[in-house]
């Protein structure tokens, strides 16, 4: 007979040998025993969890003539199937008339489950009951389960369906409610570890304990996929295997190797972290194994590094305990966190562009680049440490130098001397930072009242805006001495005004950004408009026949805009834009404007001498011709 | 024609035991990358398993072997994709077949590459099969990505996970097999990723010519220059591989990795000089950069438009 290979060969025969699932196990067992056996039964969960086998050992537990066991006075019913009469055999050996498996896969079509069907009428040629196990069952078409749909209602009384799926989901919500439903689960490590053991014992092969809960811990919980790592390991190294090769066969790097390069990256040393990483690869190591090993490694030691308390959590021998213990002491939880996040993001990295080692490398250096770490909350505390020095006032700022009365501005000049920046890096004035500063540095200085207002100003939005007065409080502490002497030329206003207009784009007052998209903004040179409350003056220069349609509520807001922009109050005042202020004093908007079709129009329609003749012959205008 | 396969020793060893103790499992999954071998050992198995003289691997003369050298084996069967899957009726075709017995051999071999490219009803399909295969009969599964294969077909089978060539090595046997200088034998590999298949199509394209220099790309700082690169790049993308590898050795000379890990240990000298003209940032995302555009180029983009792109990106800004 050909060989099998373990997962074959340890394929449970009886409900006792089934590795877990005794959730499933127990109800079956009841089940058979009260006689109350289901039509119609639905096995799902993960691969390698035992569906299949199930299936089949409850086709022999209903099937079985000799569900007894011998005890000391009488014979005793009991669930298990005695795998010794016919037709357990046959139903082992997969040749009983009566049990048919059905590859749902390959049979995905409408065709089979009509010839199911067919068959399911007659009686059973041996056995008592005619069982169906329909496996992947989730491959079959909308049409062949809606096909089923009947049968499986209310079969005859002598056919049992048992459908095994990986994929629930797949399979429609009639099917499984006329199923009874069976969740198989991901095994427990010890149970899997205890099974290995066991067909360990029976085959000879020596493996230690460490190696079987390596090969568990790499199978996920599915059986069958740790029995076929035991099978890899066993034809490729024979009968008996110790730690490192198991290690080495799994592509996992010696353990040794594993943990000094944990240890590198916690000490931070990056070339020795790098050469062991080589070293892995050089011994053939599969590195995306090593990079989850290495994941997990982690995981561990941020437990630890939370609390000690945490190592049941941890599946490893004492020994390596103490040393994670040790390890776990360099480093804090927040540190060894963004390390794991370093390490995922480099696994996800991996998986979409191959390359294992320079990826890995990669992440080696930004993980060897994290120092102590810093948490959040700690820098959230710093932060709100600083901000309330700058609320006190320890650091030179803007209240301060408002504070001080004009004629004192030998402290200014002191405390520009101080900053580190140079004068010649604030002179070019960047578009905006620096404009603003010059600008409100100056105007304090050109009025000596406006420094008055200046301080009530600057006192009230303290404790609405700290962020922004922190930012005037290092441009006050910038700006140079030899800027104190310049005027506010229309350069910086003009930056001021682009700024204006920013603002009430962003606000969305498009139209009076129409109106004022033009327009400049002027210094009160001449003292025209010179303001009366001691506040700043300003002139607004901008085509006179816009100047009509703003209200007189925009003026406030373009006011207080420019306020923000600059510190002290403004006032402000519109006049004719140079061009047509040229022509006319008082310009007038009929006469300044270009002339539109619409605007002659316009004007016609409300000409004194032209209306009454439009009325008396009820004319309208069609064309009007310019001169 | 016999020409021993390079590397993977421990893997065939693994197998040749399997079939000296009678441990062959019905169902086989080799994983690995591109062109790394996988092919080539399971036809090296399949060889082995049906050999007439020899119990231990493949003698290449007798019969059989010379039948499944020249592909025309009764009892070895080579399935690819039709187009760009493999469907269902190839797989139930393949179970049809596979309940005979072989024919003059000891085992039939089904060998499936590019197993990731069946698509979801032939996978499924053929999962009852993989789990109980028909005595006397392996299925062999070649895939390039193992994550893309259903968790239900790797649970059936032995997983036999194929690691490319170390370079060196597989440099050492380009020379010693095909006369080549070092320098030249050491790019082939380096570029092939140390996939023994690549390195031979390289070698047999002659596109290999590569200037072993330092990429123009790495040492210059100029916008213009950076269009004349990406046209040369888009006429053999693969270079892209070979930058990243100069790009790892700039990062690890930045980084003060150890010296013998490096690839180009020729240029060390002028490698280290160009260290200080990046940050370690700068270089990270500069391989940050290529992968995607590596990425992209699998994709239905403007090739051209993606690598001038890249370049621009990877310029050094002197400023």
């Amino acid at each position: 007979m050909s060989y099998e290979v373990l997962a074959q060969k340890w394929r449970p025969q009886s409900f006792e040998d089934v590795v877990g699932q005794t959730h499933v196990i127990t109800t079956l067992k009841n089940q058979i025993l009260s006689n109350r056996i289901g039509h119609a039964y639905l096995f799902w969960g993960p691969r390698g969890t035992g569906k299949t086998t199930v299936a089949r050992i409850l086709a022999k537990a209903v099937n079985c003539p000799n569900r007894h066991q011998e005890t000391n006075f009488s014979q005793e019913l009991t669930a298990e199937p005695c795998n010794q009469c016919q037709f357990c055999l046959e139903i082992s050996q997969g040749r009983s008339f009566d049990v048919r498996e059905m590859d749902a896969a390959s049979n995905r079509g409408i065709d089979p489950i009509r010839e199911l069907r067919e068959n399911t009428r007659l009686a059973p040629a041996a056995c008592h009951y005619k069982i169906y196990i329909i496996d992947e069952a989730h491959m079959l078409t909308q049409e062949a389960f809606n096909a089923l749909l009947k049968t499986l209602e209310e079969p005859p009384p002598h056919v049992i369906f048992i459908l095994a799926t990986t994929e629930h989901h797949k399979i429609p919500k009639t099917i499984v409610s006329r199923c009874q439903d069976f969740d198989f689960r991901y095994m427990e490590q010890d149970l899997i570890v205890s099974r290995l053991s066991v067909i360990c014992d029976a085959e000879g092969i020596h493996v230690p304990p460490e190696g079987l809960s390596l090969i568990s811990r790499q199978s996920e919980g599915c059986l069958r996929d740790a029995e076929n790592l035991l099978e890899r390991l066993i034809s490729s190294a024979g009968k008996t295997l110790d730690l490192e090769q198991i290690r080495q066969i799994l592509g996992l790097g010696s353990n040794h190797l594993m943990g000094e390069l944990s240890r590198a990256i916690l000490q931070c040393n990056l070339p020795e972290s790098i050469q062991v990483l080589g070293n892995l690869a050089k011994q053939g190591a599969d590195l995306t194994q090593c990079l989850h090993q290495l994941i997990a490694d982690f995981r561990a030691l941020r437990l630890l590094a939370i609390s000690p308390k945490l190592e049941d959590l941890i599946q490893s021998s004492k020994s390596e305990l103490q040393l994670m213990k040790e390890s776990a002491d360099l480093a804090s939880p927040e540190r060894l966190s963004r390390i794991i996040k370093i390490l995922m993001r480099t696994n996800s990295e991996i998986k979409q562009h191959g390359y294992a080692q320079v990826h890995f490398e990669s992440a080696l250096i930004d993980a060897c680049s994290i120092q102590g770490g810093v948490s959040l909350t700690s820098a959230l505390k710093r932060l709100a440490e600083i901000e309330n020095r700058i609320d006190r006032g320890d650091v030179p700022n803007g209240k301060s130098l408002s504070e001080s009365p004009p004629a004192d501005l030998g402290s200014t000049v002191d405390r520009s001397a101080l900053t580190p920046r140079s004068p010649a890096s604030t002179s070019i004035l960047g578009p905006n930072t620096d404009s603003k500063s010059v600008a409100s540095q100056v105007l304090a200085q050109m009025t000596e009242s406006a420094s008055v207002n200046h301080t009530e100003r600057e006192q009230a939005p303290v404790d609405v805006d700290m962020d922004q007065n922190r930012e005037t409080d290092t441009r006050f502490r910038s700006v140079p001495s030899n800027v104190q002497n310049l005027l506010p030329d229309s350069d910086e206003l003009a930056k001021i005004w682009e700024k204006l207009l920013a603002k009430l784009k962003d606000t969305k007052k498009m139209l009076l950004h129409g109106y004022l998209r033009n327009a400049t903004l002027l210094p009160d040179e001449d003292g025209e408009f010179a303001s009366s409350n001691g506040g700043l003056a300003l002139k607004i220069a901008c085509s006179p026949a816009y100047t009509e349609l703003i209200e007189d509520a925009e003026k406030a807001l373009l006011s207080d805009i420019l306020t923000d922009l600059l510190g002290p109050p403004v006032q402000i005042q519109f006049v004719a834009s140079s061009a047509t202020a040229n022509m006319n004093a008082k310009p007038s908007p009929r006469k300044t404007q270009e002339t539109t079709p619409m605007m002659l129009r316009y004007e016609a329609e409300r000409d004194p001498q032209l209306t009454p003749a439009l009325d008396l012959f009820e004319a309208k205008i069609l064309k009007i011709e310019p001169k | 024609m016999q020409s021993p396969i390079v590397g993977h020793h421990q893997i065939i060893e693994q197998l040749h035991h399997a079939i000296a103790s009678n441990r062959v499992a019905g169902a086989y999954l080799f994983a690995g990358g591109a062109n790394v071998g996988k092919e080539t050992v399971a036809l090296h198995f399949a060889k082995s398993v049906n050999c007439l003289t020899s119990n231990e691997g493949a003698c290449g003369t007798c019969l059989s072997c010379r039948k499944t050298d020249n592909g025309n084996h009764p009892d070895v069967q080579v399935i690819r994709p039709s187009g760009a899957w493999t469907r269902i009726n190839q797989i139930r075709e393949l179970q049809r077949r596979i309940v005979y017995r072989p024919l003059e051999g000891v085992r039939k071999v089904y060998i499936l590459t590019e197993a990731e490219r069946m698509n979801l009803e032939a996978a499924n399909c053929l999962l009852k099969t993989l789990e109980e295969p028909p005595a006397e009969s392996v299925l062999i599964l070649l895939t390039a990505n193992l994550d893309a294969l259903l968790p239900t077909i790797r649970s059936r089978c032995q997983i036999i996970n194929f690691q490319p060539l170390p370079v060196p090595e597989l440099a050492a046997h380009l020379i010693q097999q095909f006369e080549l200088e070092e320098s030249h034998a050491l790019s082939i590999a380096t570029l092939s990723g140390g996939a023994v298949g690549k390195a031979l199509t390289l070698l047999q394209e002659n596109k290999a010519h590569f200037e072993n220099e330092i990429p123009e790309i790495i040492t210059t700082g100029d916008r213009l220059a950076a269009f004349r690169i990406a046209e040369k790049l888009s006429q053999n993308p693969e270079v892209l591989d070979h930058l990243v590898s100069w790009y790892r050795d700039l990062l690890l000379l930045h980084q003060g990795a150890p010296i013998d890990l490096l690839t180009h240990v020729y240029h060390i000298e002028s490698l280290r000089r160009l260290t200080s003209r990046y940050s370690r940032l700068q270089l990270q995302s500069a391989i940050q950069t290529i992968f995607e555009t590596k990425k992209l180029l699998t994709r239905n983009v403007n090739a051209t438009l993606a690598l001038e792109v890249m370049v621009l990106k990877l310029l050094v800004n002197d400023t």
